[in-house]
């Protein structure tokens, strides 16, 4: 379901085509080890084509997780899927800035 | 009367409501004089117990209603579609001032408009004359002494205010907060979202299934606050829902702020930042809340007379006089000659029993040790009256279903309307009878298999007439007794099961493997398994394969059992079966090694011996030759762990449910005995095999075992043992029932 490229302490990970409740239990898991065998971690979710809030809660609370334990974690190449639940929950803001919103206007309310 | 008559007039209130509510569904089906005459006399009622208590804004509106049904029962309008639609929204908002009036809130903005909504509606059917009083019942400002909170100042914003919070098992009913948020852009405009996950816990405790999110939204909007509040009618009962209109009164956003589940400073927050608030609004906000707060204790025990007070209309006497008065005129409109036991002494009164049938086995033993003709026949006399009173005591808490039921009339109203499927609900044994407390619990599954039956079971009016079938689906309800426990039917008359769409969806999912063979029922309960979807497009209503499997677990819970039954084309059957009773059984006591074991006696079949020769025939596998039958079994011995005994002759129990059999290797027999079932604690809970403990007459403890999943157990040995030309079992096995 993901798939991880370790490289010394750094781990990049690809998460594959869906992340939704279906998904979620096994992904939790895979995140999870993932998350705790490096010390940094960058997340790629180009290849997600499907999201529904069940799987961007898994990544809210794998965030969230980092930000406590003060470990570098990173998303990055957001899908349109991903950029568009993200938006959609008005939650740019706390995945950071390193989403490229479809238009400038729209983040800023 | 002993009751206190708040209490009276809050049961009586809910009693009519339902009657309304009922009658209006019949009467989409055209009804007599006399039902107009009931239904008039529902709202009538209503608004003659709320004036006696003072229940002003519950008089106001239901006295426009009171009117339509007048006009309606003289025959000078006539009922229609839209006229029940607005009634039955009515009758809600009925129950929503009452409520409101009971817990002595005062009426919120959104509840106003509510009822502004619905008394336009109304407003067409309603005579000229009354026009005045209904303008006025829309205003709350005018009715009632208390007015100081009402008159508060409003805040600046322009926009609704949409605060939401999912209950925890959304995604487990299937359903999905994103696209509710997708639709309401459909409304207007989503100017602020703010997502808020404060109980969100660490990737590490987190339940992956459960939801923790909620939102605070702000919205630009010309719609209703009934179009708003449509948007989530589907997870309506799987949400914390506050609607405020622009300009909502900062009292209440004090109100939200105190009712949310999350810490006033950080709603605080979000409100201020989504634009909900100014700065200073919020700090008024927040005082309110915080007087609100110190308000919110009430002496419990005050409550009434602090109603009867606040009025100051009546005296206590009078309300007395005039609910006793109600109360003979009600008995005389049903004589059913009934009593109102309080649930709680009924329960005490079944334990006392279940006590006194562990005493009476106590009794029996001894008298057996003692072995005295006199006695031993005072002790058979009095166990059979404990026997009878036993079963008396349990008929007392034996509710027909068929109230459970009719609730569903009202779903499946509103979901075919929104689905655009014209379905009908056919109810039948609604007399069967069942314990209350089974009722209570087995609601939740059959609303999702009833909901699941309408969403994917019925095809679209087209779909049917193309195939031939009447434009109008139906669903059944259907529940009738079956040795010795009640059998619930859910069926429809859809586009049924398709064995080979969910083999291969099975395969696809891995739940099973490429080249393993089963049979059609084996494939119909692929759907029951967790993570299974059956349809081939997911709606918002149902469908995401999350539901089905929770349907079974509660089913389980229960000690019942579910199997489906569906013909491709003609539609699906889903059908529940339940223990009657969940509190005293008849058992089957047996012994494995030094303990005993109880095993409820409707389940078994018949006692063998499992002699030497069937063990070595079965060359070390699980299972015997019972008169040409593959019977396969457990030894409760390695089952429970027991050190090997003794005993030089082990006997087998046959026990079945439903169609399935399998034997239970114990090493004694003791027989029948009444038990009473006790819970296990807390640590026992996930011990599979397991149902509940008893005390038996000696006062030792036995086991209760849950024959269901010892029964699933064996049969799933014998196929892994037998190594996968299962096909071929199966075949000899039906082979050998010929004969």
């Amino acid at each position: 379901m993901i798939e991880v490229n370790k490289d010394g302490t750094r781990s990049c990970c690809q998460v594959h085509e869906k992340m939704t409740i279906y998904q979620a239990a096994a992904m939790r898991d895979e995140l999870l080890n993932a998350y705790c065998d490096c010390a940094e971690l960058e997340v790629d979710l180009s290849r997600v084509d499907e999201i529904d809030s069940a799987g961007l809660q898994l990544l809210l609370a794998l965030k969230q997780t980092a930000i406590a334990q003060d470990k570098p974690v990173r998303f990055v190449n957001h899908s349109v899927h991903v950029v568009d639940i993200i938006h959609l929950f008005g939650i740019e803001q706390f995945f950071g800035d390193q989403i490229l919103m479809p238009s400038e206007a729209s983040t800023t309310h | 009367m002993s009751e206190n008559p708040l209490d009276i007039f809050v049961e009586e209130s809910q009693e009519l409501l339902q009657e309304m509510e009922d009658i209006l569904l019949e009467l989409e089906e055209g009804g007599d004089a006399e039902v107009m005459n009931a239904l008039f006399r529902t709202a009538h009622t209503i608004k003659g117990s709320s004036g006696i208590f003072g229940f002003t804004h519950v008089v106001g509106f239901t006295h426009v209603v009171e009117n339509v049904l007048d006009r309606l029962r003289d025959g000078e309008i006539q009922i229609s579609e839209d006229l029940v639609a607005a009634l039955l929204a009515s009758k809600d908002h009925i129950g929503a001032l009452v409520d409101l009036a009971i817990r002595e809130e005062e009426l919120s903005e959104a509840l106003s408009h509510q009822g502004d909504g619905i008394l336009q509606r109304l407003t067409g059917f309603q005579s000229t004359e009354v026009e005045g009083a209904s303008a006025q019942a829309g205003i709350p400002a005018v009715v009632g002494g208390k007015v100081e909170r009402e008159s508060g100042p409003c805040v600046m914003t322009d926009q609704w205010h949409i605060s939401i919070r999912f209950s925890e098992d959304v995604y487990r009913l299937g359903l999905d907060p994103a696209p509710f948020l997708r639709y309401l852009e459909k409304l207007g405009e989503i100017t602020d979202v703010t997502t808020v996950f404060d109980k969100l816990p660490s990737l590490e405790s987190i339940d992956p299934e459960s939801n923790y999110l909620g939102f605070e939204i702000s919205l630009t909007s010309d719609a209703s606050k009934t179009e708003i509040e449509g948007a989530f009618e589907f997870v309506r009962e799987e949400c914390t829902l506050y609607i405020l209109p622009p300009q909502a009164k900062i009292s209440e956003y004090a109100d939200l702020i105190e009712n949310l589940p999350e810490e006033a400073e950080l709603l605080g927050v979000i409100l201020n930042r989504c634009g909900a608030l100014t700065d200073d609004e919020l700090q008024i906000a927040l005082h309110c809340q915080a007087q609100l707060r110190e308000q919110a204790v009430p002496d419990e025990a005050s409550r009434l007379g602090e109603v009867l007070v606040k009025q100051q209309t009546v005296h206590p006497e009078v309300v007395d006089v005039a609910l006793e008065k109600q109360a003979k005129v009600r008995a005389q409109h049903n004589t059913a000659k009934s009593v109102r036991v309080d649930a709680a002494r009924l329960d005490k009164l079944i334990n006392l029993v279940g006590e006194l049938v562990i005493a009476g086995a106590g009794n029996q033993i001894q008298a057996r040790r003692i072995d005295d003709e006199a006695l031993s026949e005072t002790v058979s006399g009095m166990s059979h009256l404990v026997e009878e009173i036993r079963d008396h005591a349990l008929q007392l808490r034996m509710v027909p279903i068929g109230e459970s039921f009719n609730r569903f009339n009202r779903v499946v109203r509103d979901v075919s309307k929104d689905l655009g499927k014209a379905i009908k609900l056919e109810i039948y044994g609604a007399d069967t009878e069942l314990d209350k407390t089974v009722i209570e619990k087995i609601g939740d599954p059959l609303m999702h298999l009833v909901r699941n039956a309408m969403d994917h079971g019925l095809e679209l009016p087209e779909q049917r007439e193309a195939l031939g079938k009447p434009t109008e689906g139906v669903v059944y309800l259907n529940a009738f007794h079956d040795s010795g426990g009640i059998v619930i039917e859910v069926a429809d008359d859809g586009a049924g099961l398709d064995p080979e769409k969910l083999l291969a969806r099975a395969r696809e999912k891995g739940l099973v493997d490429a080249n393993q063979e089963l049979d059609t029922k084996e494939i119909y309960r692929l759907i029951l398994e967790a993570g299974f979807s059956t349809a081939q497009e997911i709606t918002d209503l149902s469908g995401r394969g999350v539901g089905m499997d929770v349907v079974r677990r509660n089913i389980e819970a229960l000690s019942g059992t579910v199997d489906i039954d569906s013909e491709l084309g003609e539609g699906t059957t889903v059908r529940i079966r339940l223990p009657l009773s969940l509190a005293i059984i008849d058992g089957f006591l047996v012994g494995v090694g030094e303990s005993s074991y109880v095993i409820p006696l409707d389940m078994v079949q018949e006692c063998i011996e499992l002699s030497e020769a069937d063990t070595q025939e079965s060359h070390g596998e699980h299972y015997i030759n019972l008169r040409g039958e593959v019977l396969p079994f457990l030894r409760l011995r390695d089952v429970l762990s027991h050190q090997a005994s003794e005993h030089d002759r082990e006997q087998i129990v046959v026990v079945q449910v439903g169609t399935q059999k399998a034997g239970l290797v114990v090493d004694r027999l003791f027989g029948e005995l009444q038990t009473v079932i006790k819970p296990l604690g807390k640590l026992f809970r996930h011990l599979r095999a397991i149902r509940g403990s008893t005390i038996l007459g000696t006062g030792e403890v036995a086991i209760i075992l849950d024959v269901p999943t010892l029964i699933h157990r064996a049969v799933g040995e014998r196929q892994t043992a037998v190594n996968r030309p299962v096909l071929q079992t199966v075949d000899n096995e039906q082979g050998a029932r010929l004969h």
